[in-house]
């Protein structure tokens, strides 16, 4: 009984080890048609988050669009590096590609160290939108406008404390950006660091710090419900959601131009036929009514960029977080 | 009175047909998730939503939400039936429940779980429409200093869930803190003991250590002795006695209120609220020696404690727009799809749907309790499939649950090396419960300490100074003394040795 | 339980002394609140005393309260072996044969192993399991599973 059990597993480990022969031939195939074969997108986050959500419904209409299935694989861990280290080493195939966020991108490898990826080991596919930070305080705070707020904030900086989600991310910047182009050294203000933006809110609802610059879906509700109130965002235009809320320009901090992203990249020495079909699969999903009205539901503006424009941003972002990194008190 | 009448309203839309059929089928889906190691309704939840897009936004919302309570319905059977916690929030049923199962008790749990389930589940909902707007503020109060002091109150219960020796079930607990901190740290980024290794750096996923302490171990031990009888004693009755009711019954009640208000506070969960309500009633029990050798009331506590901590994330949801858990924010984002926008002006804009929601949360109750009680038997059933086949089937569901946490074989190799470390510990006396707890809250309890120590500009009073936390530090204070107190008299009387039968 | 708890003992010490090690090269202060280090550092240095109580609790205690650790021997330790070492064969044949195919096997071997006597009984339940999980994991709940080189999941 025993050896027969034997012969079985060493039958199978012969098999195994067919299997293990590399294919050549699947792989030549690739370039001919893109996509040929199943396409995924790594999500370097839990389900639900605005990566995971946004990507999902690319997902949905990438499939119709190509009649290829496309499908959303969550990897979650480490504030998105995890997921987004693994595209990086991925076959540089366009089988495998990543919902890409500024915070991953550029932020986490301007900000810490051993990071496992740089800003310029991808392949720029193209930007689907974004989302601007909003300069926010609770309903009760003295402060009506970004001035009257940040000339206190000038005086006693000991005095304020400001909510962020971890230090590498668009809230921390965008507070940094506000108080070096005011003069004030942001390592005066103390930062209470909270798991995730929902909590960073929730303690500024609650009074427990004094002031945030939190994502627009995150604040929206309760600013609009009278709890909290938004003092200035960074969108070059207004938004239509709150449309009495000064831009950053008019509030006169410029400087204040910190913005979520959400777009996608590959493994680097991507095909450039890969490219262009992701350029222009996403410039149609834009147009396309149904897609961009549950884009604006997520709360994310549309805001396209094609490959070359995408990687310059993002270039731009990586060399201001760079900059701002170091006076958080962040050592690379 | 106002309420009777919005719950009126509320009823007449979720008794119709097309919403009593949705809410069942979410019902269904999340009983089978929650049975399933590795899916769990956070996930399940996003990957559905889309497909609910054709749906009316109250039939689909009532769908999703019945997943969410149904998975926490689910989550207790694998825990009760082969030790594997299908969700964190089973993990204190587990204890208790697996030892009933191999007592031959496995439906009697099973359905004590179902009612409890229901009754704190039921019981909650009422809590949840008398109280949602006054506790809204309340859980908005709760800041770190607050939350720094639950967690300290968490874990206390540490201590009553030590085993034989003192030292070890500490070191255990501290182990568990320790495997917490692996990974990146929240506030700067700094890798903390991951060695350059990316899949270290997001840590060590909660699910992969409990498939590895609690289950792995569990198959190895049975496959020791020349008989594979694992479930020895023949399967008893298939329901809870009127004498186990009895039993249960003030552990239903304690464990709607401790599961409701635990919930209600955003970044808690169902496994804190389940482990607070079963160290209540270990504490107050007249034998807590019973308590992991398998009480009946412990399985009570937290199956009822987890239901209604759904009932109690429910309040910040609906009231000020904010997820308490990860089910709850992705449920948001099925709401925003469906064009409501979850906030404090919820209740005033689009009252039929709250409303029709909280009812749709009664009749999902009663769903589930009707379609959990006559699975009591085929679950039971399945104790009957020999162990030469049970004993692979388990060990393929380990692999499954721990590959599906972020689709790796790292996960599977953490869990595979906490099969070791959780077999040598079950050898040497050291317990593995403490760990799990440990690694739940040990990462509130840090960001808490961090956070209000930046806020108090590094002094300590502000844990004292501020009377909610200062209650919750005397109430560790206490539930340590009584922990203390039951421990000596379980020890006494039946000896050093008075632990489960082997 | 003495001895073991004595060899578990000096292995925990090298642990524990080795995570104090690492976390004291983290930074210990971020301002005024605690840094990554210190966290990590307090508990090893907690874990370090504990292990001390229990080293010492067990050099006190005399021999005959002593109960010995009962490690698995004979054919238990075979079945533990062979289920341990199946399951990273198993892990490892489920990336070149897919999902389906390698749990029928590994359900296969350690069945056989664990004394499920008739072969073809064996076989239909184990190739049955491995169908029945795919089906409800991969086709219902569309979770992502283990995928091979071969055509078949």
């Amino acid at each position: 009984m025993v050896t027969k059990t034997f012969r079985t597993c060493a039958g199978l480990l012969l098999l195994a080890g067919l299997a293990s022969l590399p294919v050549p031939a699947a792989e030549c195939v690739a370039a001919a048609a893109y996509p040929s074969k199943p396409v995924q997108i790594v999500v370097a986050f839990a389900p639900g988050g605005s990566s995971d959500q946004v990507s999902r419904l690319l997902a949905t209409y990438l499939s119709k669009k190509w009649g290829q299935p496309v499908s959303v694989v969550n990897k979650p861990g480490g504030g998105g590096v995890v997921g987004t280290a693994a595209v990086a080493q991925a076959p540089a195939d366009g089988y495998t590609v990543n919902n890409a966020m500024v915070n991953t991108l550029a932020f986490a490898p301007a900000a810490q160290s051993n990071n496992p990826y740089t800003w310029d080991g991808f392949t720029y596919l193209a930007r689907v939108g974004v989302t601007p930070s909003v300069l926010t305080v609770n309903a009760g705070s003295p402060y009506k406008t970004a001035k009257e707020l940040v000339e206190a904030v000038k005086k006693d900086p000991a005095k304020f404390k400001t909510g962020v989600s971890g230090l590498a991310g668009t809230g921390a910047f965008g507070i940094a950006q506000i108080l070096q182009s005011a003069g004030v050294d942001p390592a005066k203000v103390d930062m209470v660091s909270f798991n995730g933006g929902v909590l960073v809110v929730t303690n500024l609802a609650g009074g427990h710090v004094d002031f945030v610059a939190q994502q627009l879906p995150e604040v929206l509700e309760m600013v609009r419900a009278g709890k909290l109130r938004a003092l200035m965002h960074t969108n070059p235009t207004r938004v239509k959601e709150l449309p009495d809320v000064p831009t950053s320009k008019e509030a006169g901090f410029p400087a204040f131009s910190v913005m979520a992203s959400s777009g996608y990249v590959g493994p680097p020495n991507l095909p450039p036929a890969v490219v262009t079909k992701w350029e222009t699969a996403i410039a149609d999903a834009l147009k396309d009514k149904e897609f961009a009205a549950s884009l604006e539901k997520m709360g994310l503006i549309a805001s396209y960029q094609n490959a070359k424009e995408f990687k310059a941003w993002t270039e731009e972002q990586y060399k201001s977080a760079k900059q701002l990194a170091g006076s958080l008190g962040l050592k690379k | 009175m106002d309420v009777l009448h919005h719950l009126a309203t509320g009823f007449s839309i979720a008794l119709t047909p097309v919403n009593i059929w949705y809410c069942f089928i979410g019902a269904f889906i999340g009983t089978l998730v929650g049975v399933l190691p590795g899916i769990g309704a956070t996930v399940s939840i996003a990957i559905l939503t889309p497909f609910t897009v054709g749906l009316g936004p109250t039939t689909a919302i009532i769908m999703l939400a019945g997943i969410y309570y149904g998975a926490m319905y689910g989550g207790s059977t694998t825990a009760i039936l082969i030790n594997i916690p299908g969700e964190a929030a089973s993990v204190a049923t587990s204890l208790d429940g697996y030892q009933m199962a191999r007592q031959g008790r496995a439906g009697p749990a099973l359905g004590m779980s179902a009612i409890a389930s229901f009754a704190a589940g039921t019981l909650s909902l009422i809590l949840l429409m008398t109280l949602a707007v006054p506790l809204a503020s309340y859980a908005l109060r709760f800041g770190p200093p607050e939350y720094f002091s639950l967690m300290v109150l968490g874990l206390t219960i540490v201590v009553s869930l030590v085993g034989r020796s003192m030292a070890k079930g500490l070191l255990a607990g501290i182990f568990g803190m320790l495997l917490a901190t692996i990974g990146m740290e929240p506030l700067t980024g700094q890798g903390r003991f991951t060695f350059g290794n990316v899949d270290l750096m997001a840590g060590i996923d909660f699910v992969a250590v409990v498939v590895g302490l609690f289950a792995i171990p569990e198959v190895l031990e049975n496959m020791e002795g020349p008989s594979l009888e694992v479930y020895r004693a023949k399967i008893r009755n298939l329901f809870p006695t009127g004498e186990d009711l009895r039993q249960s019954g003030w552990a239903m009640v304690r464990s709607a209120f401790v599961g409701f208000f635990i919930g209600v506070l955003p970044g808690s969960s169902g496994a804190v609220a389940a482990f607070m309500a079963y160290n209540v009633e270990k504490n107050l029990s007249a034998t807590p020696e019973r308590f992991g050798s398998g009480a009946i009331e412990g399985v009570a506590a937290s199956e009822g404690a987890n239901n209604a901590a759904v009932s109690g994330a429910m309040v910040p949801l609906l009231s000020l727009g904010i997820p308490v858990s990860a089910p709850m924010a992705v449920l948001i984002g099925a709401f925003m799809i469906h064009g409501l926008r979850p906030g404090p002006m919820l209740f005033e804009k689009s009252p039929d749907f709250v409303w029709a929601l909280i009812a749709s949360m009664y009749i999902g109750n009663v769903i589930l309790l009707v379609l959990n009680l006559p699975l009591v038997g085929l679950w039971t059933q399945l104790l009957r499939v020999p162990y030469p086949y049970l004993a692979p089937g388990i060990l393929v569901l380990c692999l499954l649950g721990a590959y599906g946490i972020r689709n790796s074989f790292f996960d599977v190799g953490v869990a595979f090396a906490m099969g070791l470390i959780g077999y040598a510990m079950r050898k040497l006396d050291y317990p593995t419960a403490p760990v799990v707890l440990a690694l739940i809250l040990s990462p509130m309890l840090e960001d808490a300490l961090r956070q209000s120590l930046t806020i108090s500009k590094g002094r300590l009073e502000i844990f004292v100074t501020r009377p909610i936390s200062l209650a919750l530090l005397a109430l560790a204070v206490v539930s340590v003394i009584l922990s203390l107190v039951s421990r000596r008299r379980g020890v006494r009387p039946s000896g050093a040795f008075g632990e489960k039968e082997k | 339980m003495k001895r073991a708890d004595i060899i578990s003992g000096a292995i925990l010490t090298g642990l524990f002394g080795f995570l104090a090690y690492q976390s004291s090269r983290l930074d210990m202060v971020y301002r005024n609140s605690p840094g990554a280090g210190f966290f990590p550092l307090c508990l090893s240095l907690l874990a370090l005393l504990a292990v001390a109580v229990i080293l010492a609790g067990s050099l006190r205690r005399p021999a005959a309260a002593d109960r010995p650790v009962r490690w698995p021997r004979g054919v238990g330790l075979r079945r533990i072996a062979g289920a341990l070492g199946g399951f990273l064969v198993y892990a490892w044949l489920t990336t070149l044969l897919g999902f389906i195919l390698s749990t029928a096997a590994y359900m296969l071997f350690t069945a056989r192993m664990l004394g499920a006597r008739r072969w073809p009984a064996a076989t239909a339940v184990s190739v049955l399991t491995a169908l029945g999980l795919f089906l409800l994991f991969r086709v219902w709940l569309k979770m992502e599973l283990p995928t091979g080189r071969l055509p078949i999941p």
